[in-house]
Protein backbone atom coordinates (compact mmCIF):
# COMPACT_ATOMS: atom_id res chain seq x y z
CA UNK A 1 0.00 0.00 0.00
CA UNK A 2 1.31 3.32 -0.96
CA UNK A 3 0.10 6.11 1.24
CA UNK A 4 0.93 9.69 0.47
CA UNK A 5 -0.50 12.60 2.21
CA UNK A 6 -3.54 12.89 0.62
CA UNK A 7 -5.07 9.96 -0.22
CA UNK A 8 -4.21 5.76 -0.27
CA UNK A 9 -3.32 4.16 -3.50
CA UNK A 10 -3.50 0.32 -3.66
CA UNK A 11 -1.08 -2.07 -5.63
CA UNK A 12 -0.34 -5.44 -5.85
CA UNK A 13 -1.31 -8.72 -8.10
CA UNK A 14 -4.93 -8.95 -9.79
CA UNK A 15 -6.35 -11.71 -8.30
CA UNK A 16 -5.11 -10.24 -4.82
CA UNK A 17 -6.76 -6.50 -5.38
CA UNK A 18 -9.71 -9.06 -6.12
CA UNK A 19 -9.52 -10.63 -3.04
CA UNK A 20 -8.90 -7.67 -0.98
CA UNK A 21 -12.11 -6.15 -2.18
CA UNK A 22 -14.48 -9.21 -1.22
CA UNK A 23 -14.33 -10.95 -5.07
CA UNK A 24 -12.90 -14.29 -4.28
CA UNK A 25 -12.13 -15.81 -8.07
CA UNK A 26 -13.32 -13.40 -9.80
CA UNK A 27 -10.31 -11.86 -11.46
CA UNK A 28 -10.38 -13.83 -14.52
CA UNK A 29 -13.80 -13.07 -15.98
CA UNK A 30 -14.80 -9.25 -13.61
CA UNK A 31 -13.08 -5.83 -13.40
CA UNK A 32 -12.24 -5.02 -10.48
CA UNK A 33 -13.09 -1.26 -10.99
CA UNK A 34 -16.03 -1.72 -12.96
CA UNK A 35 -19.01 -3.70 -13.28
CA UNK A 36 -18.06 -4.73 -16.88
CA UNK A 37 -17.87 -8.70 -17.22
CA UNK A 38 -14.97 -9.98 -19.94
CA UNK A 39 -17.20 -10.53 -22.78
CA UNK A 40 -18.06 -6.48 -22.34
CA UNK A 41 -14.59 -5.53 -21.89
CA UNK A 42 -14.18 -4.34 -25.82
CA UNK A 43 -16.13 -1.25 -25.96
CA UNK A 44 -15.73 2.35 -26.45
CA UNK A 45 -17.03 4.05 -23.92
CA UNK A 46 -17.25 3.90 -19.78
CA UNK A 47 -19.97 5.11 -17.81
CA UNK A 48 -19.28 6.67 -14.61
CA UNK A 49 -21.71 4.96 -13.00
CA UNK A 50 -20.56 1.48 -13.66
CA UNK A 51 -17.68 1.95 -11.67
CA UNK A 52 -16.93 -0.06 -8.52
CA UNK A 53 -17.37 2.30 -5.05
CA UNK A 54 -17.61 0.70 -1.51
CA UNK A 55 -21.29 1.49 -1.53
CA UNK A 56 -21.70 -0.52 -4.79
CA UNK A 57 -19.20 -3.58 -3.39
CA UNK A 58 -21.88 -3.25 -0.27
CA UNK A 59 -24.69 -3.84 -2.88
CA UNK A 60 -23.70 -6.10 -4.21
CA UNK A 61 -22.43 -8.21 -1.86
CA UNK A 62 -26.27 -7.97 -0.42
CA UNK A 63 -27.56 -9.36 -3.84
CA UNK A 64 -25.36 -12.08 -3.65
CA UNK A 65 -26.34 -13.32 -0.32
CA UNK A 66 -30.04 -12.62 -1.25
CA UNK A 67 -29.66 -14.54 -4.23
CA UNK A 68 -27.31 -17.41 -2.45
CA UNK A 69 -30.50 -17.91 -0.03
CA UNK A 70 -32.55 -19.21 -3.00
CA UNK A 71 -30.26 -20.46 -5.25
CA UNK A 72 -27.09 -22.77 -4.11
CA UNK A 73 -25.72 -22.54 -7.61
CA UNK A 74 -24.46 -18.56 -7.53
CA UNK A 75 -20.99 -17.88 -7.26
CA UNK A 76 -21.10 -14.26 -7.26
CA UNK A 77 -22.96 -11.00 -8.11
CA UNK A 78 -21.18 -8.50 -10.62
CA UNK A 79 -18.28 -10.86 -8.83
CA UNK A 80 -18.77 -9.92 -5.39
CA UNK A 81 -19.18 -12.90 -3.09
CA UNK A 82 -17.49 -12.22 0.02
CA UNK A 83 -17.06 -9.27 2.44
CA UNK A 84 -13.21 -7.72 1.30
CA UNK A 85 -9.78 -8.51 3.35
CA UNK A 86 -9.72 -4.86 4.26
CA UNK A 87 -11.90 -1.53 3.85
CA UNK A 88 -10.68 -0.09 1.15
CA UNK A 89 -12.42 2.15 -1.78
CA UNK A 90 -11.77 0.03 -4.99
CA UNK A 91 -11.70 3.70 -6.85
CA UNK A 92 -7.99 3.73 -5.09
CA UNK A 93 -6.28 1.02 -7.06
CA UNK A 94 -3.37 1.28 -9.64
CA UNK A 95 -4.19 -0.76 -12.33
CA UNK A 96 -1.28 -3.64 -12.14
CA UNK A 97 0.17 -3.01 -15.43
CA UNK A 98 1.77 -6.00 -15.83
CA UNK A 99 -1.23 -7.96 -15.88
CA UNK A 100 -2.08 -5.85 -19.35
CA UNK A 101 0.98 -6.84 -21.31
CA UNK A 102 0.69 -10.42 -20.32
CA UNK A 103 -3.21 -10.69 -21.00
CA UNK A 104 -2.81 -8.29 -24.52
CA UNK A 105 0.01 -10.20 -25.72
CA UNK A 106 -1.07 -13.49 -25.47
CA UNK A 107 -4.04 -12.93 -26.69
CA UNK A 108 -3.00 -11.43 -29.86
CA UNK A 109 -0.72 -14.60 -29.97
CA UNK A 110 -3.41 -16.63 -29.36
CA UNK A 111 -5.56 -14.98 -32.46
CA UNK A 112 -3.08 -15.01 -34.92
CA UNK A 113 -1.97 -18.22 -34.28
CA UNK A 114 -5.54 -18.95 -34.91
CA UNK A 115 -5.78 -17.68 -38.03
CA UNK A 116 -2.89 -18.99 -39.51
CA UNK A 117 -3.85 -22.67 -38.25
CA UNK A 118 -7.24 -22.03 -39.39
CA UNK A 119 -6.97 -20.20 -42.77
CA UNK A 120 -3.79 -20.50 -44.14
CA UNK A 121 -1.95 -23.56 -43.54
CA UNK A 122 -1.62 -27.00 -45.28
CA UNK A 123 -3.57 -29.42 -43.14
CA UNK A 124 -3.45 -33.31 -44.03
CA UNK A 125 -6.83 -34.38 -44.55
CA UNK A 126 -8.78 -35.47 -41.81
CA UNK A 127 -7.34 -31.86 -39.72
CA UNK A 128 -8.53 -29.86 -42.57
CA UNK A 129 -12.18 -31.37 -42.96
CA UNK A 130 -12.69 -30.42 -39.46
CA UNK A 131 -11.22 -26.80 -39.36
CA UNK A 132 -13.27 -26.48 -42.44
CA UNK A 133 -16.33 -28.16 -40.89
CA UNK A 134 -16.03 -26.26 -37.92
CA UNK A 135 -15.10 -22.82 -39.41
CA UNK A 136 -18.36 -23.28 -41.83
CA UNK A 137 -20.60 -23.78 -38.59
CA UNK A 138 -18.65 -20.58 -36.56
CA UNK A 139 -19.59 -18.46 -39.83
CA UNK A 140 -23.07 -19.53 -39.99
CA UNK A 141 -23.86 -19.55 -36.21
CA UNK A 142 -22.46 -16.29 -36.20
CA UNK A 143 -24.91 -15.09 -38.95
CA UNK A 144 -28.09 -16.29 -37.37
CA UNK A 145 -27.31 -14.86 -34.19
CA UNK A 146 -27.13 -11.61 -35.84
CA UNK A 147 -30.29 -12.49 -37.52
CA UNK A 148 -31.33 -13.29 -34.13
CA UNK A 149 -30.29 -9.58 -32.48
CA UNK A 150 -32.50 -7.96 -35.33
CA UNK A 151 -35.34 -10.02 -35.34
CA UNK A 152 -35.35 -9.24 -31.30
CA UNK A 153 -34.66 -5.41 -31.57
CA UNK A 154 -37.65 -5.58 -34.23
CA UNK A 155 -39.96 -7.31 -32.61
CA UNK A 156 -39.23 -4.70 -29.20
CA UNK A 157 -39.97 -1.99 -31.30
CA UNK A 158 -43.09 -3.40 -32.44
CA UNK A 159 -44.16 -6.18 -30.33
CA UNK A 160 -46.61 -7.92 -32.51
CA UNK A 161 -47.11 -11.33 -33.42
CA UNK A 162 -45.80 -11.51 -36.65
CA UNK A 163 -42.17 -10.25 -35.32
CA UNK A 164 -43.03 -12.41 -32.47
CA UNK A 165 -42.92 -15.49 -35.26
CA UNK A 166 -39.94 -14.09 -37.16
CA UNK A 167 -37.95 -14.18 -33.74
CA UNK A 168 -39.28 -17.50 -33.34
CA UNK A 169 -38.01 -18.59 -36.34
CA UNK A 170 -34.73 -17.00 -35.86
CA UNK A 171 -33.94 -18.35 -32.62
CA UNK A 172 -34.82 -22.09 -33.77
CA UNK A 173 -32.31 -21.05 -36.81
CA UNK A 174 -29.32 -20.44 -34.60
CA UNK A 175 -30.30 -23.27 -32.26
CA UNK A 176 -30.00 -25.22 -35.59
CA UNK A 177 -26.86 -23.46 -36.53
CA UNK A 178 -25.48 -24.20 -33.40
CA UNK A 179 -26.32 -27.70 -33.10
CA UNK A 180 -24.89 -28.68 -36.41
CA UNK A 181 -21.29 -28.38 -35.30
CA UNK A 182 -21.76 -32.14 -34.16
CA UNK A 183 -21.51 -33.37 -37.43
CA UNK A 184 -17.71 -32.42 -37.34
CA UNK A 185 -16.67 -35.13 -35.74
CA UNK A 186 -14.11 -36.78 -37.64
CA UNK A 187 -11.63 -39.63 -35.85
CA UNK A 188 -8.56 -37.97 -35.01
CA UNK A 189 -5.39 -39.51 -35.99
CA UNK B 1 -33.23 -26.18 -22.21
CA UNK B 2 -33.38 -26.70 -25.59
CA UNK B 3 -30.82 -24.28 -26.63
CA UNK B 4 -28.27 -25.74 -23.78
CA UNK B 5 -28.09 -28.82 -25.35
CA UNK B 6 -27.89 -28.06 -28.49
CA UNK B 7 -25.03 -25.85 -26.79
CA UNK B 8 -23.08 -28.81 -25.40
CA UNK B 9 -23.47 -30.09 -28.64
CA UNK B 10 -21.73 -27.21 -30.33
CA UNK B 11 -19.02 -27.16 -27.21
CA UNK B 12 -18.47 -30.74 -28.35
CA UNK B 13 -17.61 -29.62 -31.48
CA UNK B 14 -15.17 -27.13 -30.71
CA UNK B 15 -13.41 -29.23 -28.28
CA UNK B 16 -12.80 -31.87 -30.85
CA UNK B 17 -11.78 -29.28 -33.02
CA UNK B 18 -9.22 -27.51 -30.26
CA UNK B 19 -8.16 -31.09 -30.05
CA UNK B 20 -7.12 -31.68 -33.62
CA UNK B 21 -5.10 -28.14 -33.79
CA UNK B 22 -3.42 -29.42 -30.87
CA UNK B 23 -2.25 -32.90 -32.27
CA UNK B 24 -1.44 -30.90 -35.28
CA UNK B 25 0.62 -28.02 -33.80
CA UNK B 26 2.69 -30.32 -31.77
CA UNK B 27 3.77 -32.32 -35.35
CA UNK B 28 7.53 -31.43 -36.40
CA UNK B 29 6.12 -29.99 -39.43
CA UNK B 30 3.84 -27.84 -38.62
CA UNK B 31 3.62 -23.98 -38.53
CA UNK B 32 2.81 -23.48 -34.84
CA UNK B 33 6.45 -25.56 -34.95
CA UNK B 34 8.51 -22.97 -36.61
CA UNK B 35 6.97 -20.40 -34.65
CA UNK B 36 8.73 -21.32 -31.74
CA UNK B 37 12.02 -21.98 -33.57
CA UNK B 38 11.96 -18.31 -34.57
CA UNK B 39 10.99 -17.63 -31.02
CA UNK B 40 13.72 -19.44 -29.53
CA UNK B 41 16.53 -17.84 -31.99
CA UNK B 42 14.92 -14.30 -30.50
CA UNK B 43 15.52 -15.73 -27.06
CA UNK B 44 11.53 -15.88 -26.32
CA UNK B 45 10.74 -19.01 -24.58
CA UNK B 46 7.73 -21.08 -23.18
CA UNK B 47 7.17 -20.90 -19.61
CA UNK B 48 5.76 -24.12 -17.95
CA UNK B 49 4.29 -22.06 -15.02
CA UNK B 50 2.07 -19.94 -17.27
CA UNK B 51 0.63 -22.78 -19.38
CA UNK B 52 3.33 -23.46 -21.85
CA UNK B 53 2.94 -19.68 -23.28
CA UNK B 54 4.90 -17.17 -24.23
CA UNK B 55 4.03 -15.42 -21.36
CA UNK B 56 5.54 -13.61 -18.39
CA UNK B 57 8.76 -11.86 -19.29
CA UNK B 58 8.48 -12.92 -22.66
CA UNK B 59 5.52 -11.21 -23.41
CA UNK B 60 7.77 -7.97 -23.19
CA UNK B 61 10.49 -9.51 -25.51
CA UNK B 62 7.88 -10.27 -28.22
CA UNK B 63 6.43 -6.56 -27.86
CA UNK B 64 10.61 -6.09 -28.13
CA UNK B 65 11.14 -8.13 -31.15
CA UNK B 66 7.90 -8.16 -32.82
CA UNK B 67 9.06 -6.32 -35.85
CA UNK B 68 11.89 -9.13 -37.10
CA UNK B 69 9.96 -12.15 -35.52
CA UNK B 70 6.55 -10.90 -37.58
CA UNK B 71 9.02 -10.43 -40.90
CA UNK B 72 10.25 -14.33 -40.02
CA UNK B 73 6.42 -15.63 -39.39
CA UNK B 74 5.44 -14.18 -42.40
CA UNK B 75 8.02 -15.98 -44.74
CA UNK B 76 7.19 -19.10 -42.81
CA UNK B 77 3.81 -19.12 -43.42
CA UNK B 78 4.50 -18.37 -47.31
CA UNK B 79 6.13 -21.86 -47.33
CA UNK B 80 3.23 -23.45 -46.17
CA UNK B 81 0.19 -21.94 -47.25
CA UNK B 82 -2.54 -23.33 -49.46
CA UNK B 83 -2.99 -21.62 -52.41
CA UNK B 84 -6.08 -19.58 -52.17
CA UNK B 85 -4.71 -17.16 -49.81
CA UNK B 86 -2.36 -14.82 -51.23
CA UNK B 87 0.78 -13.24 -50.16
CA UNK B 88 -0.67 -9.51 -49.65
CA UNK B 89 -3.07 -11.17 -47.13
CA UNK B 90 -0.44 -12.73 -45.26
CA UNK B 91 1.65 -9.60 -45.43
CA UNK B 92 -1.39 -7.67 -44.54
CA UNK B 93 -2.25 -9.63 -41.61
CA UNK B 94 1.52 -9.53 -40.39
CA UNK B 95 1.61 -5.77 -40.64
CA UNK B 96 -1.80 -5.37 -38.41
CA UNK B 97 -0.32 -7.79 -35.82
CA UNK B 98 3.22 -6.18 -35.67
CA UNK B 99 1.39 -2.54 -35.16
CA UNK B 100 -0.79 -4.01 -32.61
CA UNK B 101 2.16 -5.16 -30.99
CA UNK B 102 4.14 -1.97 -31.85
CA UNK B 103 1.78 0.25 -29.88
CA UNK B 104 1.28 -2.03 -26.97
CA UNK B 105 5.14 -1.98 -26.56
CA UNK B 106 4.85 2.00 -26.68
CA UNK B 107 1.80 2.01 -23.90
CA UNK B 108 4.14 -0.38 -21.86
CA UNK B 109 7.23 2.06 -21.98
CA UNK B 110 5.43 5.11 -21.50
CA UNK B 111 3.50 3.60 -18.53
CA UNK B 112 6.80 2.18 -17.15
CA UNK B 113 8.91 5.76 -18.41
CA UNK B 114 10.36 7.69 -14.99
CA UNK B 115 12.60 9.44 -16.85
CA UNK B 116 11.27 13.14 -15.36
CA UNK B 117 10.64 11.30 -11.87
CA UNK B 118 7.94 8.98 -10.44
CA UNK B 119 5.02 10.94 -11.77
CA UNK B 120 4.46 11.01 -15.14
CA UNK B 121 5.19 14.54 -17.23
CA UNK B 122 2.56 16.02 -19.25
CA UNK B 123 4.20 15.27 -22.31
CA UNK B 124 4.04 11.56 -21.28
CA UNK B 125 0.24 11.86 -20.11
CA UNK B 126 -0.55 13.26 -23.49
CA UNK B 127 1.56 10.80 -25.77
CA UNK B 128 -0.17 7.63 -23.26
CA UNK B 129 -3.52 9.35 -24.07
CA UNK B 130 -2.83 8.94 -28.21
CA UNK B 131 -1.04 5.54 -27.81
CA UNK B 132 -4.23 4.02 -25.81
CA UNK B 133 -6.46 5.38 -28.58
CA UNK B 134 -4.50 4.38 -31.50
CA UNK B 135 -4.52 1.15 -29.66
CA UNK B 136 -8.45 0.44 -28.80
CA UNK B 137 -9.05 1.35 -32.24
CA UNK B 138 -6.85 -1.16 -33.91
CA UNK B 139 -8.11 -3.38 -31.55
CA UNK B 140 -12.25 -3.59 -31.96
CA UNK B 141 -11.24 -2.98 -35.56
CA UNK B 142 -9.42 -6.28 -35.31
CA UNK B 143 -12.34 -7.68 -34.00
CA UNK B 144 -10.58 -9.10 -30.90
CA UNK B 145 -12.35 -9.90 -27.17
CA UNK B 146 -10.24 -10.44 -24.32
CA UNK B 147 -10.49 -11.95 -21.17
CA UNK B 148 -9.26 -10.56 -18.13
CA UNK B 149 -5.44 -10.07 -18.30
CA UNK B 150 -3.97 -11.77 -15.29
Amino acid sequence: MLQTSECDLYVGNLAFLAMLIGMNNSSGSHCVQCEKKARDFCCDNMHPHEMRTKASLTECLNEFNTRRLTSRGVQNHKGVNSLGLLDIDPRRIIVPILCCPMGLVDKLLATFKDWTTHEVEVLPGPAHDISETHRSNEESHAVSKALEDQTRQLHLQNNIPQTALLLREAYDARAKARSEGTESKVELR
Amino acid sequence: MQEQRLGAKGQKAKLNCDEMVKRHNSRLFSLSQGFDVIFCSHNIKKEHCHSGKHNGVNCIRTMENAEESLTEFSVAIKEKKVPTVSDTTIDTKCSEIKRAFGLLDAIWSDVRGIDAGLLPADDQVSLLRKLLAAAKELWLNMDMKTRQPK
